[in-house]
């Protein structure tokens, strides 16, 4: 009889958890977004209105996989876009496994293939799950309601070029006030290419790391970044390097590193960028 | 003497020999010490004139067929010609195992000509291998050396391979029918993983198919300081949860003879499936001879099983005995579990209700099969948890149900998504609830610490077989009594 109360009692508890994942997931009222940390590696995550999600990059390995848990519900598996800014480890890996257990909307990149290995088992999981993969070129655009995603480069001029840092996929997203650069690897010719453009952010994700062959002192004074995020692990590159910490100081822009402060969240609330870090 | 009691005493003098030899004794003094030991046993018999010892005697001789049988096998398997040391070679070899994934890739690979054995190649996570791929290797062979040794060795490994350029260069040249299984257990894996979070999922799998790659350094050491890391050990559990599946359901359609068969049949797969490690092979083999007595209608004996178990592994794979791990931790947490847990209930004076979620029964069992691990982990690890107790009762009572409703959500998920995602939902509350017992008990501190040598822990099981005798005597004590109340 005891043991009959006890079996019940646990399904009643665990059919209103079930319920309550169900009826409840959580969707932002306002864009959120997310710079993982993933160590060496980019990965970038943005939450728009209508429970729009998109990752940009995946990072070297599972690390992306294990952040995407805690900022999206158990019982949501769906991701609208994930981007690829260009096909090198350290932005691509983890998307295998980010493949493998999300359903992905659409899979957008720049459409080369480049040397790793890896790519190979990416294209096989987005094949074998179905996933639309579409290349984009500057001026191409991806909307939903107030939120908006530019594709600032590549050029098709640009690619002909065939530099695989400097092909990488521009993003700009602007939505409920808030505006963020994404800039891959990108370096200072491609910056340059790039400022013929509106790149006006408040957000900025610092290209290629913090190395010093990104972030030039006219692109930032482009950018004019409040907010700076660097995605950095341990290299022996050394990145971010000084040359970059200073031309930021000199933007004025606040820095956050990921691998000092962690995955940095921002967002906005009454005109005002609101920081938040997880370590 | 019984044949069942001769059958078992000469198993485990077998046992015995093969431990001798693979621990380093030689054949001639393990032989040696067995023809006396034989000859004392046989004089005992004749001055106290009893039957039983003088059987003992005889079966005291398997020592040195199993100290032969050790030393034959171990001369057997050289290693294979010499690799140049230090300098990178290129070699060809067939992924002899399912490779076992984590951030990075292990891959048990058999050497093609003019190379021979088996090399462990560690290589990053993608892009992915697989059993029976042909690969084409660069890399330099390192010679096997300290105390991964012997347990490389006992797997077949001559040499391991790191930060090498590695090439697939053909597919499909192992069996086919395995290739299919590990294909199964992946599909099984990506539906834990699609319907639930990275680290439900990989403890599903654990708990499940003994997968552990995907546990990270924290969440092993949560799980070692708890004292739960037995709980994706495959086990018993499994077995019996897969056998009352399928028995079940093949009850409904065919004869009891064909269920029997087709559960044993599972069962193999099972195994095979899931990399055969020890524990789930020392289950499995012990499943089969529970299953063959209820069908043929005879005895189940506990004690024969587990010598039946042990011996067939050792014919196998002598090496298993002295250098598999979880070989050892296995037999002896289940003999902790047969002998000492009757002996606790008395002790504690537990009583034969189960209590709810058989909160007694698993009081009784984790403190017993502690008890008997415990030189082993400390001879092994440096450490016992000391929380494990209480860790384990919460987790033991429900560990079955999530295993059933995990299998059921692996194969659910080839049919449908949005079902599985629904039962995946239910899981999510059983496993944030166990993965909560484990972080929290894991938080409690490194538990014991310290070294036991091979005399103290030799003191401490003469004093727990004490205790087992001394047990065995209050549990009949006390039937007897228990007995005479009914009759008055």
């Amino acid at each position: 009889m005891k043991q009959a109360i006890a079996a019940i009692s646990a399904l009643v508890i665990a059919d209103a958890f079930v319920w309550i994942l169900v009826c409840a997931p959580r969707a932002a009222s306002h864009p959120e977004l997310y710079f993982l940390d993933v160590g060496q590696g980019d990965a970038e995550f943005v939450h728009a209105p209508g429970n729009i999600k998109m990752l940009i990059d995946g990072g070297p390995d599972n690390r992306a996989l294990k952040e995407l848990a805690l900022l999206v519900s158990p019982m949501d598996r769906y991701i609208d876009i994930v981007a690829l800014s260009h096909p090198q480890t350290d932005h691509m890996n983890g998307l295998i496994d980010v493949v493998k257990r999300y359903r992905i909307g659409v899979f957008i990149w720049n459409g080369e293939r480049g040397a790793a290995k890896s790519f190979s088992d990416l294209k096989a999981v987005l094949e074998e799950a179905h996933v639309p993969m579409v290349t984009v070129r500057e001026g191409d655009a991806i909307r939903y309601g107030e939120s908006r995603v530019q594709v600032l480069g590549p050029s098709a001029a640009r690619l002909n070029a065939r530099e695989i840092n400097e092909d990488a996929l521009v993003l700009r997203f602007e939505g409920g006030g808030l505006t963020a650069l994404f800039t891959g690897d990108v370096g200072e010719k491609t910056e340059k290419e790039l400022r013929a453009n509106n790149l006006r952010s408040r957000v900025l994700k610092v290209g290629h790391h913090g190395s010093k062959h990104s972030s030039s002192e006219l692109f930032l004074k482009a950018v004019a970044p409040a907010v700076a995020v660097i995605e950095v692990g341990k290299n022996s590159y050394g990145h971010p390097t000084a040359q970059v910490l200073d031309r930021l100081a000199a933007a004025d822009a606040r820095v956050f590193r990921t691998d000092r402060n962690g995955t940095v969240k921002i967002e906005e609330k009454d005109g005002r960028l609101v920081i938040s870090t997880r370590r | 003497m019984h044949l069942h009691d001769i059958a078992f005493y000469a198993a485990a003098f077998f046992l015995a020999g093969v431990i001798a030899v693979t621990s380093g004794l030689s054949f001639p003094l393990a032989a040696m010490s067995a023809l006396l030991l034989a000859v004392f046993l046989c004089y005992a018999a004749y001055a106290v004139r009893s039957p039983r010892a003088r059987w003992l005697g005889v079966c005291a001789l398997a020592l040195v067929l199993g100290a032969g049988y050790a030393a034959w096998h171990g001369a057997r398997h050289e290693e294979s010609a010499a690799f140049a040391a230090n300098a990178p070679i290129l070699f060809s070899g067939v992924v002899h195992r399912d490779p076992v994934r984590a951030d990075t890739q292990e891959l048990d690979v058999m050497l093609e000509p003019p190379y021979r054995g088996m090399v462990r190649v560690s290589a990053s996570r993608y892009p992915e291998f697989f059993y029976g791929d042909t690969l084409r290797v660069r890399g330099v062979v390192r010679p096997l050396e300290g105390d991964r040794a012997g347990r490389l060795r006992k797997d077949g490994i001559v040499g391991t391979v790191r930060y090498a350029e590695i090439e697939r260069v053909g597919t499909g040249k192992r069996s086919p029918f395995l290739a299919g299984l590990f294909a199964l257990k992946r599909g099984v894996i990506a539906n834990f993983e699609r319907a639930l979070g990275p680290e439900q999922a990989a403890f599903l799998a654990g708990i499940t198919l003994g997968e552990r790659g995907s546990f990270d350094a924290s969440f092993q050491n949560a799980m070692a300081q708890s004292g739960t890391t037995h709980l994706v050990a495959l086990s018993g559990y499994n077995i019996s949860v897969i056998a009352v599946a399928v028995s079940a359901m093949a009850a409904w359609c065919v004869s009891r003879r064909w269920a029997f068969a087709l559960t044993l049949v599972v069962i193999a797969g099972f195994v095979c499936m899931t990399g055969a490690e020890a524990s789930v092979v020392r289950a499995a083999l012990m499943g089969g001879v529970l299953l063959l007595a209820k069908h043929i209608g005879r005895v189940y004996s506990v004690r024969n099983a587990i010598a039946y178990a042990a011996l067939l592994m050792a014919v196998q794979n002598p090496l298993v005995l002295r250098f598999d791990v979880g070989f050892e931790l296995s037999f002896l947490a289940l003999l902790g579990i047969v002998y000492l847990a009757p002996a606790l209930k008395q002790l504690f004076r537990l009583g034969n209700e189960s209590g709810i979620l058989s909160w007694r029964e698993n009081i009784a069992t984790t403190i017993a099969a502690e008890l008997a691990v415990t030189p082993l982990l400390l001879i092994y690890f440096g450490r016992a948890s000391m929380v494990g107790v209480i860790a384990n009762v919460l987790l033991l009572g429900i560990i079955p149900f999530t295993m059933a409703l995990g299998f059921m959500l692996g194969l659910l998920g080839f049919f449908s998504h949005s079902l599985a995602l629904l039962l995946g939902a239910a899981l999510h509350a059983l496993l944030a609830y166990e993965l909560w017992v484990i972080q929290f008990f894991g938080s409690f501190g490194k538990g014991i610490q310290g070294s036991l040598g091979v005399t103290g822990a030799a003191v401490y099981y003469a004093a727990l077989v004490a205790f087992v005798w001394y047990g065995k005597g209050a549990v009949r004590k006390a039937d007897g009594l228990r007995a005479r109340e009914k009759t008055i």
